[in-house]
């Protein structure tokens, strides 16, 4: 069997990030747009681990190095329990390569196991990028013994495990429950929707409560302490392992053996479990419900435009990926006013020690959420195979892309109007903030709708094996978000740079230049010849 | 009702999938093409319905030109490529009536329709559940049938009996004729050689992208069968 592990282990990471196709692919652009992918990857990265180190040091220059340690590993832990709960249930149950392997003199447990080593090979690219930058500073400004930087490595490895291992356990029961329902796509979605929710609301939960406790303050290096240490004391409540990480590598051996026990039991009972259960529940996932018993019924008919927006509805909802990855900025623009409306802004803007902040940035919170939500980033490419289908049809360039926008607006609209209205009762502004707080955001959803068509257009990829290769990895969807973002900052930069009314003034320049730039690029997508796309 | 002339299509990286062809397709026809793999049959149909584009030459269909009316030559024509990837989240009768919709056929059009085309090819039981659910050959016929709705004046299909079963076979071959007397035409390539020389009035035989030899097939294929011309023309 180990033999089986390992082979099944180096087919299936020799391709981790698209390497294997970049070092042997003559697709010229396949080739540039998974180099495009490895370079934002490296990028993040380096971004990450500087972020890390800078906390580092900040915190041990007042003393409280060791708590950055514990920060850093809750944050690697919150970022792999987040993205494998989207990616274990298709990593593990990847049904398309089940026939083939299971065709194969394979043992289950050995297909079962290659693939936690595969996602647990990728979730270890957090732990290093941020925990080994945390750590070499800490060791740097603490100068720890020995021990420290060997249990430290040791930790940095284990890490990873523990939410793999609840990032699985959560996925295989959603998967499991869904398997054995009509509608698996639509049970998955609500379910890892309401999950994602929880961990960010259980994550904001956690960090406010710390910052609560501290009451009023200024900035000093006592209340920075007190700060860290409540915090700190929250997150040893709320994920113990963090307590057993933080002791261990400062000195306290049993602790760490505790640590590495937590990481790896529940690991091992879990990948028990799922290779027992593995063969049923693919077996599950692969029947698709057949009744054989159609009769012929009274059709109705609709216009071009109309069938070709029910059909990119259903292909949406189809796709509990490709939903879960465009819908969650809508759905935390609605949390995030649920929580304003529950908390009062008033209270928040306490908190921040800035008055105001909350009235003049919330337009461009809304936008941003928007900006990183469009369906539109992978619409095109998500047609697939089935592109011909569209390029055969009677159909224009504009109903074609206006079918897939009509999808964004209709994902994104009751979630800004539930946002909109709450934020209003809940927040006093005046008549000119409420209008910002109306139209700066709607304007972005109608630009991101167009923009990511105009994106899509330019890096389409039909040749997926996976949805994620175009949901989560592709070029047009990076691009989108890097633009998105930096759309929404400038101008909200702006805002709080200048006093009013000078602010009003940058709002109605932000408000044209989005309009104007989105009424350009949705007649050039209109220009555009579908058959130049592929 | 179709003309293709002089049409070349060389791909990104210099392969020249078609070289000056012309073709000419009357109503009535029923048009076999034919060719070695990678001698530039897809290319071609793929270029007439508008899924590629191509740089020398022109393609009408009916008189008009695919270039400069995309969408009017789309109305006319029916499209069945070899492996058809359908919606495969849609129902069978969903799809059907999503390709409906867009060809603008009223309600009891498609509805006595649907019903004709899909007992004809023993699918209709099969509407309600999703194209997912299907094997090779019912997505076969699922396309089919879809390309039927509309009554296309042209028809073109790549290897259309692939992965039919014979019954389907023998329904597809009596709806081509039907369609042909009705004055449409049929163009549509394929390696089964008997088939073509038996069903088709004229053939094509392309090589390395470039046309051989076109003509009614008895003037072409004379005292041989059509598959000893075809040895040895491509040698």
């Amino acid at each position: 069997m180990l033999k089986q592990i390992k082979y099944l282990s180096k087919i299936q990471l020799c391709n981790i990030w698209g390497f294997n196709q970049i070092k042997y692919g003559k697709d010229k652009k396949q080739r540039n747009r998974l180099l495009l992918l490895l370079v934002t990857i490296v990028f993040l990265g380096l971004f990450m681990a500087v972020y890390s180190g800078f906390i580092t040091f900040a915190l041990a220059l007042i003393g409280i190095g060791e708590l950055a340690l514990v920060f850093m590993l809750a944050a690697v832990s919150l970022l792999i329990l987040f993205f494998s709960l989207y990616k274990a249930g298709s990593i593990l149950f990847d049904l398309g390569t089940y026939d083939m392997l299971i065709s194969l003199p394979l043992s289950p447990a050995a297909i079962v196991v290659s693939r936690f080593i595969t996602m647990y090979v990728r979730d270890l690219g957090f732990s290093l990028v941020i925990m080994l930058p945390a750590g070499v500073v800490y060791g740097v400004m603490a100068r720890p013994g020995l021990s420290f930087y060997f249990l430290l490595l040791i930790g940095i490895f284990l890490l990873p495990l523990l939410p793999i291992t609840i990032a699985t356990a959560l996925g295989a029961v959603i998967t499991a429950i869904s398997s054995r329902m009509k509608h698996k796509n639509l049970v998955t979605v609500v379910l890892t929707m309401l999950l994602s929710v929880g961990i960010i609301v259980f994550s904001m939960t956690f960090s406010y409560g710390g910052m609560d406790a501290a009451g009023e303050f200024t900035i000093t290096e006592d209340m920075l302490k007190e700060v860290g240490s409540l915090a700190g004391t929250q997150i040893y409540g709320i994920y113990p392992p963090t307590r057993l990480f933080a002791a261990g590598v400062t000195g306290n051996l049993a602790a760490f053996l505790g640590f590495a026990a937590t990481s790896i039991l529940p690991f091992l009972a879990t990948v028990g479990l799922v290779q027992w259960k593995f063969v049923a529940i693919c077996s599950a996932l692969h029947s698709k419900s057949t009744g054989g018993n159609y009769q012929m019924k009274e059709l109705s008919a609709s216009s071009p435009t109309a069938a070709l927006y029910k059909r990119e509805l259903k292909r949406y909802f189809a796709s509990s990926l490709y939903v879960m990855n465009t819908m969650i900025g809508y759905v935390l623009m609605v949390v995030l006013a649920v929580t304003v409306f529950l908390t009062g802004a008033e209270k928040l803007e306490e908190i921040l020690q800035i008055p105001g902040i909350i009235a003049r940035g919330m337009p461009f919170l809304l936008a941003f959420m928007c900006s990183i939500s469009s369906t539109t980033n992978s619409t095109i490419s998500m047609e697939g195979k089935q592109w011909w289908l569209v390029k055969s049809l009677p159909v224009s360039t504009r109903q074609v892309f206006n079918s897939k926008m009509l999808v964004n607006l209709t994902v994104a609209l009751p979630c800004y109007v539930i946002a909109v209205v709450l934020l209003l009762f809940a927040m006093d502004v005046s008549l000119l903030q409420a209008i910002w707080q109306i139209v700066i955001p709607l304007l972005y959803i109608l630009l991101v709708s167009v923009m990511g068509i105009t994106l899509n257009c330019k890096l389409p990829v039909f040749d997926w094996d996976t949805e994620a290769a175009v949901v989560k990895q592709s070029g047009a969807m990076l691009f989108a978000l890097l633009i998105g973002m930096v759309s929404v900052l400038i101008p909200m930069i702006l805002v709080f740079a200048v006093q009013e009314p000078f602010s009003n003034i940058i709002m109605v320049i932000t408000a044209a230049a989005v309009l104007i730039a989105t009424l350009i690029l949705y007649r050039n997508n209109n220009k555009i010849d579908l058959r130049d796309i592929e | 009702m179709l003309n293709i002339q002089n049409v070349s299509k060389t791909y990104k990286g210099g392969k020249r999938a078609v070289n000056n062809l012309s073709l000419e397709i009357n109503a009535g026809d029923i048009y076999g093409f034919i060719g070695h793999n990678g001698a530039g049959k897809t290319t071609t149909i793929k270029a007439v319905v508008g899924i590629i584009d191509f740089e020398a030459g022109e393609i009408t269909v009916d008189g008009l030109s695919v270039k400069e009316n995309p969408l009017e030559c789309k109305k006319r024509i029916a499209y069945i490529p070899d492996n058809p990837d359908l919606y495969e989240y849609l129902t069978g009768i969903q799809y059907l009536n999503f390709i409906a919709d867009l060809f603008a056929i009223s309600k009891q059009e498609r509805e006595a329709r649907i019903k004709k085309y899909g007992d004809a090819f023993e699918l209709t039981t099969s509407f309600g559940d999703l194209i997912s659910s299907y094997s090779h050959g019912m997505k076969q016929k699922l396309a089919l049938i879809s390309a039927l709705l509309h009554e296309p004046k042209l028809m073109l299909l790549d290897e259309p009996f692939v992965g039919l079963d014979p019954k389907a076979a023998v329904t597809l071959k009596e709806i081509m004729k039907d369609m042909c007397s009705k004055g449409a035409a049929i163009f549509f390539s394929t390696h089964v050689l008997e088939v073509a020389e038996k069903l088709c009035n004229k053939v094509a035989i392309i090589k390395n992208g470039s046309l051989v030899i076109s003509g009614k097939t008895e003037e072409i294929v004379k005292n041989q069968s059509l598959e000893e011309l075809f040895m040895q023309i491509e040698g």
